[in-house]
C-alpha cells in the first residue's frame, strides 16, 4: 500500500535542477534510502518532502492527504514528520530532557512519564536527563535526536545522513539500533544516505539518484544484482563490467560460457558480474591450455595484491575467449578471498557462481 | 665525587626535565611581569574610589551618598537603561533578521547601514536632535537618541550570530510541530542569548558613561553631573562620591549580565559546517518591513547628515577657520594613534597569556584588562587627575596621562583583536621556530606577532575609533591649549555656535566611517572562519 506518493517533483535553484521530475512511492511502515553521491539532489528530495522547501511542480500526498502541488505545500510545522540531521542538530540552551519534550505540550502531566519512556526506548541512560548536548558524545546526540523526532509519534522519519557522523564501528551499530527503534514502532522511514552499503543494509527500498534524477528504485537485492546502468552498478558495489555474445540461453565473455536467461536477446551486450560472484580454482598448466575454444574460462595469475579479507588477483585470460572479447593485453582485475588464494604463476579455472546481469 | 654524583646524576632525566620546564617558564615569567604592570594600572581608579571613600570618611560619605539628588540621578539612570535597552534590542534583533534571514530588497545595503551610525558620535546625534527639534529633552529626548546612537552595539553580535546558527536547527523545530513565528520564539531567539547580552551590556554601560549627549538633550546623569561638579570644585568630595556611585552602577549592570547570561554553553554541537540558511520569503511583507530599516536609517543617519548639511550651507566657506581645523584634526590623529598604540602594546603579554597560559593567575589579570574598559571616561579621568595632583604634580594636564587614560580606556578593545588573532597562530609555528634555533622570545615575536599583525592593526583601528570621538576624559586631562576635534565641536555647541561646530562634526564623522565600516567587516570575516 502506497503511504507516501511523490509524483513528477521538481526543484530547481536558478539554473541547476536539483530535483529533476523525481516519481517516487513508499509503502507504509517500509524503510526507504536514497542514495547518491553529493551533489545528486538527494537531500533537496528530503527537504521537499519533509515541507522545508516547496517543489517547483509535481505532487506529494502522505497517506491519502496532499502534502505539496506544485508550490502550494503543507509547511513543514504541520506534516507530523520526523526529522533527524548529520549532527542531530541538538537545541544547545536545552538539556537533554527539554530536547526530547521540546514537541511534547509543557502543560501536558504526562509529559516527564514520556521523556523517560522515550529515552528508554532509544536506551539511553536517565541520568543524561540533566546534561547539556555537548556532554554527550555523538551518538549518543544523534540518539537523543532520534527520542526527540519520535516524541510526536510522526506518520513519516526522515533522517537526512543521521550516521555519517559517527565513528565506523559505532556507525552500523547505531544503523541496527535506529532501524529496529523503528520498526517497533512502525513508522515508515526515509534515509538519506551517500554510503550504499548503508543504503543496502538499511531498507526495504533503495532509491538511487544522480544529478537530480531517480535512476532506479527497487529492493536491495534488485539493485545490487540488476542495476540499471554501469554507473548505478558500480555506485552500489564494486562491479566487474565486460562485453559479451549473448545466445540461446547462454553468454559468452572471457570468462568463457557462461549460463543465463538470455530471453530472445541476440547479439552483443554488456553484462556485470560481482566479484563474489567469481571463484577461482587451481588447476595443472596443461588442463588450461589444452582447449582454447572450451566454454570454461582460465587464466593465469600474474600478480596478487595482498588485502586481507579482500584482495586482488591480476588475472591474463587464457586461450581464445580473452582475444574474442579485446581482453588480450590487459589483465582482468578479480577481488577474491584470502583464503585458498593462487600463487603469482599458478593457472586458474574461472567459475562464475549465479546468472550474470545484461544490460538494456 | 661519589657523593655529588648521587645526587646530581641520580636522575639525569629529572634534571632535563626541569632545565626544560625553566626555559619553557622563562619568557611567561617576563610576560606575566609586564601583564602584571598594566593590571597594576587599571587597578588605580578603582583604588582611587577605595581611597578617596576611605579618605573621606564614613559620615561624609553617609551625606554625599543618601541625598535626594543621588536618588534622582539614580531614578534617571535606571529609566534610561530600563527603556533603551529594551528598545535598541527590538530593533536590533528585528533589523539583523530582516538582513540576514530574509529576502528583503537590498538586505546588503541595509546591513552596511545598521552599522554606520557608530561613525556618527553620540554627542553629534544629540547635536542633530536638538538642531532638528530644539525642544528635545529629558528621558524621551535621551532615549531617542541613544537608543538610535547605540543599536549598532547590539545589532553587529546579534547579526553575526544569526549568520552562525545552524539552520538545521530552525528545520528541526518546524518539524516538531511549531510556526514561524514559535521556531523564532523558542528556537532561534534563545541562541542569540549571547550576542543580546553582550549588546546590551556595551549599551548599558555607555549609557552610564556618555556624557555630551546628555547635556545636549538637558538629562542629568551621573556622569553629567560628575562633570559639572568637577568644573566648578575641581576635586571635591562630591564628585568623588557620585563617581563611586556609577562605579557601584557599572558593578551592579555587569553583575546582572553575568547572572542573565548564565554559563550556558550555545554553540553549536556538531561537526562539520552548517548549511548555509535559506532566507524566507517576505512577499507582500516586503513593503511594509522595509520601512524598519527605512525609518531607522532615516533618524539614524538621514538627521544627522541632513543636520550636517544644513549648517554647512548656512556657514558657507566662512566656517572653514581651516587653520584652527588642521589644528584640531592633526591633534585628534596624533592622539588617536599614539593612545591606540599604547593601549595595543599594554595589551600585547595579556593577550599571548590568555591564549598561551591559561589558568588563575591568568584569569584574575585579565579580569583587571577587561573590567577598567567598563569604567565610564569621567570616572578614569577624575582618577587620574587626583592622582597626579596628589603624587606626581609634573604629570598633571600632560600628553602623558591623556593617554594613559586613553589607554585604560581602551584596554579591552585592544585585547578582544589581539587574543583572537594570536589564537591564530598555533604554538607549533613557536615550536617549531624554537627548535630551528630561535629563542622563545624571538620565536614570539618574529612567527606569533607576525602572524597576529592583522589583529592587531584592527585593534589600533578599533582604539583609534573610540578616542578620536572620546570627549569626557579628553575635557578633562587635555593640558591647556590642546584642541582636539570633540573639544572644539563641544566648546562651539556650548556657545550656541552650531555652524561653526559643524566642520568638526563632518571631520569626526569622515575618519570614523572607514573604522566602523573595517568594525563591520571583521565581525564577518570572524563569523566566516
Amino acid at each position: 500500500m502506497t503511504f507516501l506518493d511523490i509524483r513528477g517533483v521538481t526543484k530547481r535553484y536558478g539554473v541547476t535542477t536539483a530535483v529533476d521530475d523525481v516519481t517516487l512511492s513508499v509503502a507504509a511502515g517500509s524503510r526507504t534510502a536514497i542514495v547518491g553521491p553529493s551533489g545528486s539532489g538527494k537531500t533537496t528530495l528530503l527537504r521537499l518532502i519533509g515541507g522545508f522547501e516547496a517543489p517547483d511542480s509535481g505532487q506529494m500526498t502522505l497517506n491519502g492527504e496532499i502534502l505539496a502541488d506544485g508550490p502550494a505545500i503543507v509547511p513543514a510545522h504541520r506534516r507530523s514528520v520526523g526529522f533527524v540531521t548529520q549532527d542531530g542538530s541538538l537545541f544547545p540552551h536545552l538539556t537533554i530532557a527539554d530536547n526530547i519534550g521540546f514537541g511534547l505540550d509543557k502543560r501536558n502531566p504526562d509529559r516527564p512519564q514520556r521523556i523517560l519512556e522515550l529515552m528508554d526506548m532509544v536506551e539511553l541512560d536517565t541520568v543524561m536527563l540533566g546534561r547539556r548536548p555537548h556532554q554527550l558524545s555523538g551518538g549518543q546526540q544523534q540518539r537523543v535526536s532520534l527520542a526527540r523526532a519520535l516524541a510526536r509519534q510522526p506518520k513519516l522519519m526522515l533522517l537526512d545522513e543521521p550516521f555519517s557522523a559517527l565513528d565506523t564501528g559505532l556507525r552500523e551499530n547505531m544503523r541496527k539500533a535506529v532501524a529496529a527503534v523503528l520498526k517497533q514502532a512502525g513508522i515508515t522511514t526515509i534515509l538519506v544516505t551517500h554510503d550504499q552499503a548503508e543504503a543496502l543494509s538499511f531498507a526495504d527500498q533503495v532509491a538511487v539518484m544522480r544529478q537530480g534524477k531517480l535512476v532506479q528504485a527497487g529492493s536491495p537485492r534488485t539493485l545490487y544484482l540488476n542495476p540499471a546502468d554501469r554507473t548505478t552498478a558500480s555506485f552500489l558495489g564494486d562491479a566487474i563490467l565486460l562485453p559479451a555474445e549473448l545466445g540461446d540461453g547462454w553468454i559468452d565473455c572471457v570468462f568463457g560460457r557462461l549460463s543465463s536467461a538470455t530471453n530472445k536477446r541476440r547479439g552483443t551486450a554488456e553484462i556485470m558480474l560481482r566479484p563474489e560472484q567469481l571463484k577461482l580454482v587451481a588447476v595443472p598448466e596443461k588442463d588450461a591450455t589444452a582447449a582454447p575454444d572450451s566454454n570454461i574460462g582460465y587464466g593465469k595469475v600474474i600478480d596478487i595484491e595482498f588485502g586481507g579479507a579482500v584482495c586482488t588477483v591480476a588475472l591474463a585470460i587464457v586461450g581464445n575467449h580473452g582475444t574474442r572479447h579485446g581482453q588480450t593485453t590487459s589483465p582482468v582485475q578479480i577481488k577474491c578471498s584470502a583464503v585458498n588464494l593462487p600463487a603469482t604463476g599458478d593457472h586458474v579455472r574461472i567459475e562464475v557462481l549465479g546468472e550474470p546481469h545484461i544490460f538494456a | 665525587m661519589l657523593s655529588t654524583g648521587s645526587i646530581n646524576g641520580a636522575d639525569p632525566d629529572a634534571d632535563v626535565a626541569r632545565f626544560l620546564k625553566a626555559r619553557r617558564r622563562l619568557p611567561s615569567l617576563s610576560v606575566f611581569g609586564f601583564a602584571g604592570i598594566v593590571a597594576f594600572f587599571s587597578l588605580l581608579p578603582l583604588g582611587f574610589v577605595i581611597w578617596v571613600t576611605m579618605q573621606t570618611g564614613w559620615d561624609a560619605v553617609v551625606a554625599l551618598v543618601f541625598r535626594a539628588r543621588v536618588g534622582e540621578l539614580l531614578v534617571n539612570t535606571v529609566l534610561l537603561e530600563v527603556w533603551t535597552i529594551p528598545l535598541s534590542i527590538i530593533l536590533a534583533v528585528s533589523l539583523a533578521w530582516l538582513t540576514e534571514r530574509t529576502d528583503l530588497p537590498g538586505a546588503r545595503l541595509w546591513a552596511w547601514l545598521a552599522v554606520a551610525p557608530l561613525a556618527v558620535p553620540a554627542f553629534v546625534h544629540s547635536y542633530a536632535w536638538i538642531s532638528i527639534a530644539p525642544s528635545l529633552h529629558g528621558l524621551f529626548g535621551g532615549v531617542l537618541v541613544s537608543v538610535l546612537a547605540y543599536f549598532p552595539f547590539l545589532y553587529l553580535p546579534v547579526a553575526a550570530q544569526m549568520r552562525r546558527v545552524d539552520p538545521a536547527m530552525e528545520d528541526v523545530g518546524a518539524s516538531l510541530g511549531l510556526g514561524p513565528w514559535r521556531v523564532f520564539f523558542r528556537v532561534l531567539l534563545p541562541q542569540l542569548r549571547l550576542a543580546i547580552c553582550g549588546g546590551s551590556l556595551l549599551i548599558g554601560l555607555h549609557l552610564l558613561a556618555e556624557y555630551g549627549l546628555f547635556v545636549m538633550i538637558r538629562f542629568d546623569t551621573f556622569a553629567t553631573a560628575i562633570v559639572d561638579q568637577f568644573q566648578s570644585t575641581f576635586n571635591g568630595p562630591a564628585a568623588n562620591m557620585l563617581a563611586g556611585v556609577l562605579v557601584l552602577c557599572c558593578a551592579g549592570l555587569l553583575a546582572l549580565e553575568a547572572l542573565i547570561r548564565g554559563n550556558e554553553r550555545y554553540a553549536r554541537v556538531g561537526s562539520g559546517s552548517a548549511r548555509p540558511a535559506t532566507r524566507h520569503r517576505l512577499g507582500w511583507l516586503a513593503l511594509p518591513c522595509l520601512l524598519i530599516p527605512l525609518i531607522t536609517t532615516a533618524l539614524a543617519l538621514g538627521v544627522p547628515f541632513v543636520t550636517l548639511g544644513r549648517w554647512l550651507i548656512a556657514g558657507g566657506t566662512a566656517v572653514w577657520d581651516l587653520g584652527a581645523i588642521g589644528t584640531a584634526f592633526g591633534t585628534t590623529v596624533l592622539l588617536a594613534i599614539a593612545g591606540a598604540l599604547l593601549a595595543t602594546v599594554a595589551a600585547i603579554p595579556m593577550a599571548w597569556l590568555s591564549v598561551r597560559a591559561p589558568g588563575r593567575i591568568q584569569r584574575a589579570l585579565e579580569a583587571c584588562h577587561y573590567y577598567v574598559g567598563s569604567l565610564p571616561g569621567v570616572v578614569v579621568a577624575l582618577a587620574l587627575v587626583t592622582i597626579t595632583v596628589r603624587a606626581v604634580l609634573p604629570l598633571y594636564q600632560t600628553a602623558a596621562t591623556l593617554l594613559l587614560a586613553y589607554g585604560l580606556l581602551f584596554l579591552p578593545r585592544a585585547l578582544v583583536g589581539l587574543r583572537a588573532s594570536i589564537a591564530q597562530a598555533p604554538v607549533e609555528l613557536e615550536r617549531a621556530a624554537m627548535a630551528l634555533g630561535r629563542t622563545p622570545a624571538q620565536a614570539v615575536t618574529r612567527i606569533t606577532m607576525r602572524l597576529a599583525a592583522p589583529g592587531a592593526a584592527a585593534s589600533i583601528a578599533l582604539v583609534a575609533l573610540g578616542i578620536t570621538n572620546e570627549l569626557t576624559a579628553t575635557l578633562m586631562l587635555a593640558p591647556n591649549g590642546t584642541r582636539t576635534l570633540a573639544t572644539e565641536f563641544w566648546s562651539l555647541t556650548s556657545e550656541i555656535d552650531y555652524v561653526a561646530a559643524a566642520p568638526y562634526a563632518l571631520m569626526m564623522v569622515v575618519l570614523s566611517l572607514p573604522l566602523t565600516l573595517l568594525l563591520h567587516a571583521q565581525s564577518k570575516r570572524i563569523i566566516g572562519r
